[in-house]
């Protein structure tokens, strides 16, 4: 299922799993202090971390941010009554969160054993890895599975009616729920035939050293910290 | 819990969050209506993946799981001010699902559950104030956490209550027939076991 296997060639950045995970809570942390000039510098953070593990995710979401800000524009210069506040929030906190949601998407985009290897150096059971390690990857399978379902729908000449919605949820909802426990059921097979619940000492095909770049990612992150607390 | 439960509460609980997150926004366009519908309305989407997980795994933990999971991801969205809320929702959840044995008290737990998670405005509005809101809810504004603040007045609490118990529970029941129709009876056997 996931794009980046255990041994596949697929391209992922050069930060460590948990460099990542520190910079989506500091991102997280400045969405509510940081003033303007910081968050424009942790945007540009998170988007140089998502230029570093996918080029075409990057302009994917580059182009999201100029239609988010866009939309923004927009709405100022529109007012539809009260709900134009109501858009404005919603717009505004899809621009907002965007540094969280960049990094985000790079850690996403690491592979699970990575993910798994890196949770198992900081004593995560190993349950909770598991289930977070497939949680994060299937928020990327689920808008695939969404796809699949369409096509079948097309395929067999069903069409959703908002007149019947409760056979429209029907059509969208239990293919989506069964093909979505068929995969966990896939995945938690292969894992066990690899032996994850054994005792022993894992080991990793992947390197799990931290490098200069996480260094250098951590420290302008924590940085932006202090000066976003201190402003 | 064995690690296939737990695969399944991750990934029902992901595709939980999305439908509840993706209705409770669209909803929540609707002006004023919103204030009234919004979590109740997204609880016709979350009830049949929270009953379906609670009814296929059947171990203890599964619901606070569940909510954790919300939590979790809640936090990562931005909202982490709503992680305490969901923490809440699911030890309450976990309390009166029991052995997850009986359908009424998953029913009952979901219900319960999402009754506290759509209380989480009132909350605010309650806790946090204006000031606070704004502070903590990234998407409110000073201007717009003021005009909430006094738009939730006494009667419109009691009308908010009112129509989220009937809503949590329909969409409780719902979630039941979902379930019952498609997962319960014809069920295949897992081959995990």
């Amino acid at each position: 299922m996931g794009r980046t296997g255990l041994l596949d060639g697929g391209r992922e950045g050069h930060l460590h799993p948990l460099t990542l995970f520190a910079l989506t809570l500091l991102a997280l942390i400045q969405a509510f202090l940081a003033n303007q000039l910081v968050y424009a510098l942790v945007l540009a953070l998170s988007f140089l971390v998502l230029l570093d593990v996918s080029p075409a995710s990057f302009l994917r979401q580059l182009a999201l941010f100029a239609v988010a800000c866009g939309v923004v524009q927009l709405i100022l210069h529109v007012d539809i009554g009260y709900v134009t506040s109501i858009f404005l929030g919603v717009a505004v906190l899809v621009v907002r969160v965007f540094p969280v949601v960049n990094v985000g998407c790079a850690l996403m985009m690491t592979s699970s054993s990575k993910l798994l290897a890196s949770m198992r150096k900081l004593h995560v059971p190993n349950k909770a890895a598991v289930g977070a390690v497939i949680g994060l990857r299937f928020l990327d399978e689920m808008g695939d599975r969404v796809k699949e379902i369409k096509r079948g729908m097309r395929v067999r000449g069903l069409r959703p009616s908002p007149l019947r919605p409760v056979r429209a949820f029907e059509l969208y909802f239990v293919p989506l729920v069964y093909k979505c426990l068929h995969v966990s059921e896939t995945l938690v097979s292969s894992v066990i035939s690899k032996g994850i619940e054994a005792d022993c000492e894992k080991t990793s095909y992947r390197s799990l050293s931290f490098g200069l770049l996480d260094g250098a990612a951590l420290g302008a992150g924590v940085a932006l910290l202090g000066v976003a607390v201190w402003v | 819990m064995k690690l296939k439960d737990i695969a399944t509460i991750a990934v029902l609980g992901v595709i939980g969050f999305a439908l509840g997150m993706g209705v409770g926004m669209i909803t929540g366009m609707f002006g004023a209506l919103s204030m009234y519908v919004s979590a109740g309305f997204a609880a016709f989407f979350v009830g049949p993946v929270y009953t379906i997980m609670a009814r296929k795994v059947q171990k203890r933990g599964t619901a606070f799981c569940f909510w954790l999971i919300y939590g979790v991801l809640y936090a990562i969205m931005g909202f982490a001010v709503a992680t305490p809320l969901c923490l809440i929702a699911g030890i309450v959840a976990e309390i009166i699902a029991g052995d997850y044995g009986n359908k009424k008290r998953v029913w009952l737990s979901f219900s319960a559950s999402m009754f506290i998670y759509s209380m989480h405005m009132i909350v605010f509005v309650l806790v946090l104030g204006s000031d606070g809101l704004a502070t903590f809810v990234e998407s409110i504004s000073l201007e717009q956490a003021q005009q909430m603040v006094s738009m939730y007045t006494v009667d419109m609490m009691v009308i908010c209550v009112l129509i989220n118990i009937v809503t949590e529970l329909l969409a409780g029941r719902f979630g039941m027939f979902i379930n019952d129709k498609f997962f319960e009876k014809g069920a295949k056997e897992s081959r995990l076991g």
